[in-house]
């Protein structure tokens, strides 16, 4: 099984955060996809990602509307969108993993 | 990812780190005067008894850092961890020089950006100097650049601020009532999102006076009772509409009630993704009514946060409730009446 990594974050840190985490684990559940999703949420960093987990993963997909730590995934496949987008628009942004039209980030 | 965007996360970085020390300063103040309510008038209200007195110096420090944090985290998202120093001290400057949240929010960027720059111009230095760079480079000369440019932005910004601390406290009769409409409106408008936290923010920004200390304001009494009906309103209308929802939403609005009750608005979230066209106008209708209803009313609030814990904190409690239930039954009402029965096959 093809995997996905990800991170959300909001500001309040409360419940968007853990929103786009579940509309996206639900959206790559759909197709298939292994997916582990990090929230960094007001209570700190939960389910981190492991270096292996994003050596591991075909594509990375970040939902925030603050920073997150990104040097970490140089050189994978990733998309980032708002919170508000992974929330509303996970299978579309499945879709795009599926067609592997992404752009390889550069930290 | 465009420049905008880019400006909105950094602030956002900031909110995030300094919004705890809003909440919990501000309640701890709260508390206290509610302790205290006995000694209304004296001029030791708030810090008369002893317990009182603990919590309102205790709470005052945690808010007189709010502005620091604020600017050192979005210093921090900029430029990472060399950019926390400088934009502490940026926010710090800009509350002891007046410029206020405004200032704060320059500061850090300022900050940021100064150490942003150092750090490309010191890129290509050997190894060898690396602990120069760390040590000196970065915090003694990005701090002192900072001050420097922070002269300047105090210059320009304290006025302006003292400006609109003056015009936010004049408001009175329709232009308070329109404000607080407008706030409660923003609010319900994306329950979280980027509208949200801007009224919000401004909100929170209205408890501070213009020398930087705590007072209570009928703006953040608006945002505190208009928070409060969006995702409570949706909870009661599967409760009085139960046809109309199917069972997930039923199952979200059992949460959205106590949401609506913590000050949550993301409990709405579900209802806006079902019916867009039909919740979306109701929550707005009925969250601008609580917040106009509250600044006709006059309601002031010393809490930087709603929901029903902080009922006692307003100045006025019947009125405060009076409001947050119209407004709760308008948008319920509405969305009752734009909604149509739910199609069972709808379910799959």
């Amino acid at each position: 099984m093809q995997k996905i990594v990800g991170v959300t974050a909001c500001p309040a840190g409360i419940a968007h955060t853990y929103m786009a985490a579940e509309s996206i684990e639900q959206a790559a559940k759909k197709l298939g996809y292994e997916i582990k999703m990090e929230t960094n949420g007001a209570s700190g960093v939960e389910n981190r990602l492991t270096e292996k987990d994003i050596e591991e993963a075909v594509a990375v997909i970040i939902a925030a509307d603050t920073s997150v730590e990104m040097k970490r995934f140089h050189g994978k496949p990733l998309i980032e969108v708002s919170v508000g987008e992974a929330i509303r628009k996970a299978d579309i942004i499945m879709n795009q993993v599926k067609s592997g039209d992404i752009e390889i980030y550069q930290s | 990812m465009s420049k905008g965007s880019q400006i909105y996360k950094h602030i956002m970085t900031g909110v995030s780190y300094f919004l705890p020390f809003v909440i919990a300063g501000g309640m701890l103040m709260s508390l206290a005067f509610l302790i205290d309510a006995g000694n209304v008038g004296t001029k030791t209200y708030g810090s008369t008894i002893p317990l009182a007195a603990w919590l309102l110096e205790t709470g005052k420090i945690a808010f007189s850092l709010m502005l620091p944090i604020l600017a050192g985290f979005v210093a921090f998202s900029i430029a990472d961890r060399p950019g926390i120093l400088p934009g502490i001290v940026a926010g710090m400057v800009a509350q002891s020089g007046g410029s206020g949240f405004i200032g704060a929010i320059l500061g850090g960027f300022v900050a940021g950006y100064i150490i942003y720059l150092l750090k490309k111009l010191t890129s290509n230095i050997p190894r060898t100097f690396e602990a120069t760079k760390t040590l000196i480079i970065f915090p003694v000369i990005g701090l002192l650049l900072t001050a420097g440019v922070m002269i300047a932005v105090n210059a320009v910004v304290e006025p302006l601020n003292q400006f609109l601390t003056g015009a936010l406290k004049d408001l009175s009769g329709t232009s308070s009532i329109l404000l607080g409409a407008v706030i409660g409106g923003m609010l319900a408008f994306d329950m979280g999102g980027p509208v949200n936290k801007t009224a919000y923010l401004f909100s929170v920004a209205s408890l501070t006076g213009a020398d930087g200390s705590a007072t209570s304001s009928i703006v953040m009494a608006a945002a505190a009772c208009s928070g409060m009906t969006i995702s409570m309103s949706c909870a009661l209308a599967t409760t009085l509409f139960p046809k109309k929802f199917n069972d997930n939403l039923k199952g979200a609005g059992k949460a959205a009630y106590v949401m609506g009750a913590s000050y949550i608005a993301e409990g709405a979230i579900p209802f806006v993704i079902a019916k867009p066209k039909q919740i979306l106008p109701s929550i707005i209708t009925g969250a601008a009514v609580a917040g106009a209803l509250v600044s006709a009313f006059g309601v002031k609030m010393s809490a930087p946060i709603g929901g029903i814990f902080t009922i006692p904190l307003t100045s006025n409690i019947p009125l405060y409730i009076l409001s947050f239930i119209i407004g709760t039954l308008v948008s319920t009402l509405m969305i009752g009446f734009l909604t149509k029965k739910e199609e069972p096959v709808e379910q799959t």
